[in-house]
């Protein structure tokens, strides 16, 4: 008798006492799955009539807008990129609300904590830069651990060139639903904005609908019906690219495209931008074309595509990009010339016809925007490790990517940020590895574009 | 392959595909899941079953690799967690959770070898292919899980 036959006999014994399902029952999720594809792209559709009703009906109350003065962010990195991290590094406290706290770290620096009023008591995630470097938005969640009784806040604080925080603006988002682990809308714990390139306005994705916030009067308007995987700022305009659909259930939360929708700040317009669909998408730096793929659930649109701003003149950049687990789609470097994409390692992580995607190693391509030719950026290797994306983004010039990354060595070793110089990928340094990242693993996709931050301009 | 293919196989293998992921995942509850999540995926895709040398390996390959996702998924979404854990119920005199919690308490790399070579009796060459791992690697988290599980037998024994 072997050592492990009691528990061979344990899980033969478990097995067998739990009752198969029926056959039926996993045919009809599979079939559900693929009706799911088609009946998206009908609701995004509706979702487009709909949103547009309300944003002209929110426009004659009166809130229209002066017309958007662009700032003119400097290209240099302001030397700060902004975490979200826990406090403990046990899994049970990196697990729970209250644990959320926001970090600086520039490298070749220990990352600290950025004490704002109000931070001790509350569960805060998803900082993003404002377009100016000066700024940090960041959602926070307070009240009771228990989800349902928590309340929801944007805060934006001014951050010193030394990393202080100044004094914060706390915008109450009343009827932000905060999600429990049920099957419901949406993915994200907290309030997760974008902002626009003007620094005032800030995007967000509500239960089922997309909230856009004027963080001067905190006004709110709601653009119903819409459980977007992708919220994209214009680069030069008041204008938000919305796109697909992360679904209902948060068991499966998988991508799904969607046509493409721009609303408009000033007009409270939304329009289809041709007749793109997506599920992530990503503006060239001077806001002329966009770039966009398709959703997890359907290894038949994994085109990287271009479709200029007006939604005319479709292209193929790159016929198939490989399967994904996770990501943030494509993202446009700020100079303009790449497009930085991840995708699973081919080998074990992808199943035998490429289709779909079983792991979790991903590597990172970098497709020319000239010519779609792709350079292939392996898993960076750190005193040992092998750092592998969740998410991939730029710095502010155009040189390095930032990885939020975890690595197979050890997988109890917590994530890290590391950056990882384009041209010379060997070079990568590890910014962050000693503190737990709070998880975007599935949501507020839009958020990492804005973690590093640009030079005040 | 057809769907009624399909129905024979996970006739033939569910169980014993549900007892190896058992194993993988410590827990009965994780194990259903990614198991039948792999079947849908079949369903999803039959043609992929039909080109594999071994389809019961293909669709453990799919569920090590959805446990091990979800693994990874449940330190990050809130409050997924508290599901993972299994308590033993009232009745269950048999201490078949008991080891399952020393099995859950093993490093997931250590547990996922575990149960790849002495539940689901695969080579460590095969383990190494499911896995995407080094044999040498496969061979020393099994070296090391071995000692570390007997060590945690060893303390649940009176309570067995």
């Amino acid at each position: 008798m072997s050592e492990f036959t009691p528990l061979r006999e344990a899980v033969d014994t478990l097995a067998s006492r739990t009752p198969s399902p029926d056959f039926g029952q996993l045919k009809r999720r599979a079939t559900r799955r693929g009706r799911r594809r088609v009946v998206m792209a009908a609701v995004a559709t509706a979702a487009v009539i709909a949103g547009s009703a309300l944003a002209v009906t929110g426009l004659d109350d009166g809130r229209r807008t002066a017309p958007v003065v662009q700032p003119n962010p400097g290209p240099a990195p302001n030397g700060w990129i902004v975490v979200d991290a826990d406090q403990g590094d046990s899994g049970a406290t990196r697990r729970g609300l209250g644990d959320g706290d926001i970090y600086l770290v520039r490298p070749g620096e220990q990352a600290h904590r950025l004490e704002v009023a109000g931070s001790d008591a509350a569960n805060e995630a998803c900082p993003v830069w404002s377009p100016d470097g000066t700024r940090l938005l960041f959602g926070r969640l307070t009240g009771s651990s228990d989800t349902t009784s928590s309340d929801a806040e944007l805060v934006i604080v001014p951050v010193g060139q030394n990393g202080t925080a100044g004094t914060p603006t706390v915008i109450g988002l009343d009827g932000f639903e905060v999600l429990g682990d049920g099957a419901e809308e949406g993915f994200d714990s907290h309030p997760c904005g974008t902002w626009a390139p003007d620094g005032r306005w800030v995007a967000l994705a509500g239960t089922g609908e997309v909230w856009v916030v004027d963080t001067q009067t905190g006004a709110i308007r709601h653009l119903s019906d819409l459980r977007p995987s992708d919220l994209e700022w214009r680069p030069g305009t008041d204008e938000l690219a919305i796109a697909g659909d992360m679904g209902r259930d948060r068991g499966d939360p998988r991508t799904l495209s969607t046509p493409v929708t721009v609303y408009s700040v000033s007009t409270g317009e939304l329009r289809q931008l041709g007749s793109v669909e997506a599920a992530e998408i990503t503006w060239s730096p001077d806001g002329t074309s966009l770039a966009y793929t398709g959703g997890e659930l359907e290894p038949e649109t994994r085109e990287l595509g271009l479709v200029d701003g007006d939604g005319a003149n479709e292209q193929s950049l790159v016929a198939d990009i490989g399967p994904t687990m996770h990501g943030i789609g494509p993202v446009w470097s700020p100079t303009g010339d790449r497009i930085a994409y991840q995708r699973c390692e081919s080998g074990p992580d992808v199943e035998p016809h490429g289709e779909v995607c079983t792991g979790e190693r991903h590597e990172v391509v970098l497709v020319s925007v000239a010519d779609g030719t792709e350079t292939v950026i392996g898993p960076p290797k750190t005193e040992g490790h092998e750092w592998y994306p969740f998410t991939v983004s730029w710095s502010p010039d155009g040189t390095t990517l930032l990885y939020w990354a975890w690595n197979l060595d050890d997988e109890t070793l917590p994530d890290g940020v590391i950056a990882v110089p384009a041209d010379i990928p060997s070079d990568a340094t590890v910014l962050i590895d000693a503190i737990d990242l709070v998880g975007n693993y599935s949501s507020h996709r839009w958020a990492p574009i804005q973690m590093w931050g640009r030079q005040p301009g | 392959m057809s769907d009624v293919e399909i129905q024979e196989l996970y006739a033939a293998s569910y169980r014993r595909l549900l007892g190896q992921l058992i194993g993988v995942t410590g827990s009965v509850a994780e194990a259903e899941d990614v198991v039948q999540e792999a079947f849908v995926c079949g369903l999803d895709h039959p043609a992929r079953l039909l080109d594999a040398d071994n389809p019961e390996a293909w669709l453990r390959t799919v569920a090590v690799n959805l446990a091990r996702s979800r693994w990874r998924r449940a330190q990050r979404l809130v409050g997924l967690a508290p599901r993972l854990i299994e308590e033993p119920r009232d009745g269950d005199t048999d201490g078949h959770l008991v080891l399952l919690q020393a099995l859950r308490k093993l490093p997931a790399g250590q547990r996922e070898v575990i149960a790849l070579h002495h539940l689901a009796d695969l080579t460590v060459e095969q383990v190494a292919d499911t896995l995407g791992l080094p044999t040498g690697t496969i061979k020393a988290r099994l070296s090391r899980g071995r000692v570390a599980l007997s060590t945690l037998l060893v303390k649940e024994r009176p309570r067995v």
